[in-house]
């Protein structure tokens, strides 16, 4: 009990130190009064008390030892001193407040984003318990690609791991809009996959396992979104019909708010808006041809209670081998051979949040290295502080303190100061943390609910403390050295510490060259992203999606790509120029096939199978997207399902696979037989690479692919191009939707949205650090200068020019900074390659990048040097002398 | 600390504040120090140097107890008495002091 009066009395000390003051005023007045009885006199009744009162002061302090937490007090007495001192220099104090709330800000700002993604619990019941299913085909190279419906069918039949099993994929819908079709974007997914997921519908109710049986599936479950955009937030939806590719569907319920499954690193492009029952009809469940024929889907199961990961992967194994065994045609090469088959289970957090892993390691690394260099300006300026202190510290040593007593008080101050910091970082990193979200390159529903909550204030907390202890031990130990000349001085202050100052500009040098290596990296990259030729030319053109109605494909019967035909031939009716059907886009990517080429087989000790990016396209695209036709000719509109079929290829497929022959008129050998009969010039159809790689062409007439985007090149304005298109499709054909509009420079601008966010992040870091180490580096100047003024007068005096005066305060800073910017490059040399595989970087970056940063940082330099140095050159002797 | 006659206690404020403590009941700090000086014949006189942060680090070693009350002149005094405790501490002192005072006497006699 007396500890814990103690240690009110270190918070209370004002009331303390009244009681004190009212006992001892007691005292006084009884010996007043009984000095007067004795006869003395008023003047020397006072002395007389004074005398015998002794040291009040001592007694006081003596009585409060006694009357606290001892060293509570004194660390609180430090604390408070450490306030006054940062009163004293606001200047100062301002800086080193500003470049810590940056440093701490942003690495808690990264910091609320990797905990939001890999520390929160996911918004499912129990997250930790689900997994996602993948298979694997060792021997073809086939790593994580979704299981087919066939072998979730199996999996749930035959493994005791489980308790849920459910699965999803993702399709276009067409519903009937209010004056036009609309396209929706819909999840079809088993009953089992809310309840696995522990989320009741809001309003109504989710499927119920019946209602994925053919016949019976005619049920839509909203997402709110669509409830609230779409119909309008009607009240009493639960129950009316839509219609969804001219069939009326039941709403049967509203999912809450809250309830975000569509993560792009699932599988699902774009926001799902309504929910439809997989259709488990035997087109879909049965065994057909070849392993890459059934439909894959994304399988997720809840492990059973008691189940442990690795025992369900065993158990998975046993259940792959088994299906191996029993379907031979399709788990096995056609010679008979295993394909490798195998599933795996992992933690559907991993499968969600693999993608930003690496993007937040970079930014973790970048705010690091930030948040030292912040600590080397505290450090340097608190160095200067703590020097200029030595009368202070002399007087301390003499009134009994101990040298390690002076090193905590140092200490405290620079804690008091990383508090501050660390307070302002944490309101810095609120905001910081929005702006992040908002650039992010990918569609990100895991951030929905970052916040600085009490993790990151903790987080917070113990940064501060780790930055006190990093920038003020160097300052707190050079601090309480006595050193008696300084101190006699009258110029005291700003002796010593050169060494330290030197190696901490260095520090801060290498630091910020390791950052704006990795920053020249990746502006490098993306400068040769946006500026390596693309291979076509993408002003005016505006680029359209589009799905072919399920109703329309039946109605066209075998044939259904003549929609897209007519399509095309409205839109040359409409005058709004060269207009084309594509299947992939470029610089989104497009599909991979491989084949053989004919008379070219692959001999046993040939080069590897080969492959090369597809297309299937209609005969104005290669006008359209203004590609040059080096030879040959491109598809006609006879080229269609009842003749040979044929297919163009680009130059690097010549230049790959028939080196010096003529490739008209050869044939390639996918599962038909083609005829080459044009070459193109090569389009980029990665955004990430400018690696050429080898295309195909095949014509949209020989083969039907439900989705579709239209390109069309018109200098029409955009709104005005839209109505036209539309009209000339509904002109076709009324029901058809279109969605995902955007000009090519905009497709264009997203696919390099990935290295554009790093390069800027990084950028951003890697100035903020440059601008650091040059203030450092001019706080560091000016001390030399203050420090050497005698000597540089006397210099002067003596008739030493400008430049011999520089070069003897910037010889040893520049070799400092030389040596410290060589180790930067150095660090940054080692750890490119890191950059690189976090980035997904594909080339080191070229010497000239690592010139052209050491220069940069060369010039930054000696503008930051400019001002002390003028200030030196133009001392007067005289004055400076005399100021002594 | 305090000079001159202050000296002269020894360094025993504590000793002597518990003594007369003990058969004093409950004092206030200046009746404590006029009482010691009654009783040593004016030859000892306490300073406030001394005596309050004495009488506080008995207090928190739990040797006296104190509170607060009106004194005679109604005025607020903070009094003090001894505890159990403090009883025990004093015949521990006392025994030091008196083993410690015969033998100097004993050097001084026969030295």
């Amino acid at each position: 009990m007396g500890f814990l009066r103690r240690l009110k009395n270190v918070f209370g000390r004002r009331e303390m130190e009244r009681q004190f003051d009212d006992e001892l005023a007691f005292h006084r007045e009884m010996r007043m009064r009984k000095l007067r009885e004795r006869g003395l006199t008023g003047a020397e009744a006072e002395e007389e008390l004074a005398f015998r009162m002794g040291n009040v002061t001592l007694a006081k302090e003596e009585m409060r030892d006694a009357r606290v937490v001892p060293w509570l007090d004194s660390c609180l007495q430090d604390i408070r001193h450490g306030f006054v001192l940062m009163r004293r220099d606001p200047g100062a104090t301002a800086i080193v407040l500003l470049v810590l709330a940056l440093g701490i800000g942003g690495t808690a700002a990264i910091f609320t984003l990797f905990k939001t993604a890999f520390l929160n619990p996911l918004p499912y019941a129990e997250a930790d318990r689900i997994v996602t299913l993948s298979d694997h085909f060792q021997k073809m190279g086939i790593e994580g690609i979704n299981p087919t419906i066939p072998e979730f069918l199996d999996i749930r039949d035959q493994s005791r791991s489980y308790s849920q099993v459910a699965f999803f994929d993702h399709r276009d819908f067409q519903s009937t809009g209010v004056d036009e079709p609309v396209r929706v974007f819909a999840a079809r997914t088993t009953a089992s996959l809310f309840p696995l997921l522990g989320v009741r519908a809001a309003m109504g109710r989710t499927f119920s396992p019946d209602e994925n049986q053919p016949g019976r599936t005619n049920v839509v479950l909203l997402s709110d979104g669509y409830w609230r955009n779409r119909l309008a937030g009607d009240p009493a939806i639960v129950g009316k019909t839509i219609r969804l590719n001219g069939e009326p569907h039941t709403v049967i319920g509203v999912l809450p708010d809250s309830f975000r499954f569509d993560h792009p690193s699932l599988g699902i492009p774009e926001p799902v808006e309504i929910y439809v029952p997989f259709v488990m009809s035997d087109y879909y469940t049965s065994r057909a041809g070849g392993y890459s024929n059934a439909r894959r889907v994304r399988v997720l199961a809840r492990l059973a209670d008691g189940v442990p990961l690795p025992r369900a992967n065993a158990e998975l194994q046993g259940v792959a081998a088994k299906l191996a065994e029993e379907h031979r045609a399709i788990y096995r090469s056609p010679s008979g051979e295993s394909v490798g088959f195998s599933v795996e289970a992992r933690p559907l957090r991993e499968a969600i949040t693999a993608d930003y892993r690496p993007l937040l390691q970079l930014l973790f690394g970048s705010v690091a290295v930030l948040l030292l260099i912040a600590c080397g300006n505290a450090a340097q300026i608190l160095l200067a502080r703590s020097l200029q202190r030595g009368r202070e510290v002399a007087v301390r040593l003499a009134l009994g303190a101990s040298r390690a007593r002076l090193i905590r008080l140092f200490l405290l101050e620079s804690l008091v100061l990383s508090a501050c910091g660390g307070v302002l970082g944490l309101l810095a990193s609120v905001w910081i943390t929005q702006v992040l979200i908002a650039l992010l390159p990918m569609r990100h529903t895991i951030f929905d609910g970052a916040r600085a909550d009490g993790g990151v204030v903790l987080f917070t907390a113990a940064l501060s403390i780790g930055s006190a202890l990093v920038f003020g031990i160097v300052p707190a130990i050079k601090g309480a050295d006595f050193a008696p000349s300084s101190v006699l001085s009258m110029r005291g202050g700003t002796a010593g510490g050169n060494r330290w100052r030197h190696a901490m500009i260095a520090l801060q040098a290498a630091f910020s060259m390791a950052l704006l290596s990795a920053a020249g990296l990746l502006c490098a990259n993306l400068w040769r992203l946006v500026t390596t030729p693309r291979g076509f030319d993408p002003d005016d053109v505006t680029v359209i999606q589009l799905r072919l109605p399920h109703v329309r494909e039946q109605a066209l019967g075998p044939s259904p790509m003549r929609a897209y035909q007519e399509y095309l031939e409205k839109l040359a009716g409409a005058g709004v120029g060269p207009a084309a059907i594509v299947t992939g886009l470029p610089l989104t990517g497009a599909m991979r096939m491989n084949f053989q080429i004919e008379g070219m087989e692959a001999d046993a000790a040939g080069p590897p199978r080969q492959t090369a990016q597809w297309q299937r396209v209609s005969p104005e695209y290669f006008q359209a997207l203004r590609i040059p036709l080096r030879a040959g000719r491109t598809f006609q509109e006879d080229d269609a399902s009842d003749r040979p079929a044929v297919a163009i290829v680009s130059e690097e497929f010549v230049r790959r696979y028939l080196p010096g022959r003529n490739p008209i008129g050869r044939r390639i050998l996918t599962d038909i037989p083609l005829t080459i009969v044009g070459v193109v010039g090569n389009v980029r159809m990665s955004g990430g690479s400018t690696t050429p790689e080898p295309q195909a062409y095949v014509s949209y007439l020989q083969g039907y692919d439900p989705i579709v985007h239209l390109v069309v090149r018109s200098p029409l304005g955009q709104g005005e191009l839209l109505a036209r298109v539309k009209q000339a499709i509904r002109a076709a054909y009324d029901d058809q939707a279109v969605f995902n509009v955007m000009t090519m420079e905009e497709s264009l601008s997203r696919s390099v949205a990935g290295p554009r966010f790093q390069a800027l992040l990084v950028g951003a870091f890697a100035v903020l650090a440059l601008l650091m180490s040059a203030s450092g580096l001019y706080g560091v100047i000016s001390c030399l200068v203050t420090q050497r003024t005698a000597e540089i007068a006397i210099r002067v005096a003596l008739g030493a020019g400008r430049g011999s005066i520089v070069r003897v305060i910037l010889g040893p800073v520049a070799a400092w900074v030389a040596a410290g910017l060589t180790a930067g490059v150095g660090v940054g040399l080692a750890t490119s390659f890191s950059v690189r595989r976090l980035s997904a970087v594909q080339e080191p970056a070229a010497p000239a990048v690592y010139a052209v940063i050491v220069t940069g940082y060369a010039v930054v330099a000696v503008v930051a040097c400019f001002l002390p140095m003028w200030r030196a050159v133009r001392l007067e002797p005289t004055a400076a002398l005399r100021c002594d | 600390m305090g000079t001159g006659k202050n000296d002269q206690l020894l360094g025993r404020l504590d000793l002597l504040a518990l003594r007369v403590l003990a058969s004093g009941g409950r004092m206030h700090g200046y009746a404590i120090a006029e009482r010691i000086e009654e009783l040593s014949n004016a030859m000892l006189q306490v300073g406030e140097g001394s005596l309050y942060p004495a009488l506080h680090r008995m207090d928190e070693a739990g040797w006296v107890a104190s509170d607060w009350a009106p004194s005679e002149n109604n005025r607020r005094a903070r009094f003090y008495r001894i505890t159990a405790a403090g009883r025990r501490q004093l015949v521990k002192e006392e025994a030091e002091w008196l083993r410690a005072s015969e033998g100097i006497a004993r050097v001084l006699r026969l030295a």
